[in-house]
């Protein structure tokens, strides 16, 4: 290893950490991180929490999509220092093992996933989506954006879960299971 | 990413005060496009690069 010059060790600045409070699927977590570190690397790294996923890391697979305060979010995006005060929801706090949340067992039934790395991501999105269709957002495919959307069509479903790349492919069975979930009016 | 501090203004004179005598301070807020840039080493808020002398802002 390169040894570092004076000049160069007085450039860094000193280690510091800071200590937060995140409220994470209801519950309150206190921790000491650095400024730097990404809410996905909060959640990974320090809480343990590794159903949240790291793909590209910039913001261009939508593997780490959580929740704040309802709105998805790109994880890998921004500080976990942002989001103090906030409440995040991650893909732990949707379903458990014995109580799925609709979403979940639409993406089993319908075949939404291969591998299932994009799949918290997909359905943590797809949950946000929902809620933005029913306040009256328009997409960009939306013919007239005044009117509410009444039918949310298949085009409406691409358009609106771009931002969530799946590698394997299986996006046929992931617009099935999100239209299904949503045609089903179970979604809270 | 390099290290830097981070303060949250909630208004915008506590932001612009909070600024003023930072001399590479960058503002995040909606719509930004920085943390990205600072993962790549693009921006560097709060990082004086040896090339250049740090600000010196007047006050």
């Amino acid at each position: 290893m390169k040894e570092q010059t004076p000049s160069t060790q007085n450039r860094r600045a000193p280690s510091s950490t800071i200590q937060i409070t995140l409220e994470i699927n209801g519950a309150a977590h206190t921790l000491e991180i650095e400024p730097r570190v990404s809410l996905l690397d909060a959640l990974r790294e320090h809480l343990h929490l590794t159903g949240t996923k790291k793909g590209c890391n910039q913001g261009a697979c939508g593997a780490c999509t959580v929740l704040c305060n309802g709105d998805r979010i790109l994880s890998c995006l921004t500080l976990a220092i942002q989001y103090e005060g906030m409440e995040i929801t991650t893909i732990e706090g949707l379903g458990t093992a014995g109580e799925l949340h609709p979403l979940q067992v639409e993406f089993m039934e319908q075949d939404g996933f291969q591998c299932g790395y994009c799949t918290p991501g997909q359905i943590c999105s797809a949950v946000g989506m929902i809620r933005e269709f029913r306040n009256g957002l328009p997409s960009a495919v939306t013919k007239d954006v005044s009117a509410r959307p009444v039918e949310l069509s298949e085009e409406e479903i691409s358009e609106r879960m771009s931002g969530n790349l799946c590698r394997c492919g299986a996006y046929l069975g992931i617009r099935t299971a999100i239209r299904t979930a949503f045609q089903s009016e179970v979604i809270p | 990413m390099r290290e830097f501090t981070y303060s949250r203004a909630v208004t915008l004179q506590e932001a612009l005060t909070r600024i003023a005598p930072l001399a590479n301070g960058k503002f995040l807020g909606g719509g930004t496009n920085l943390i990205d840039l600072m993962r790549e080493n693009i921006e560097r808020p709060g990082y004086r690069d040896r090339r250049y002398p740090p600000v010196v802002r007047n006050q």
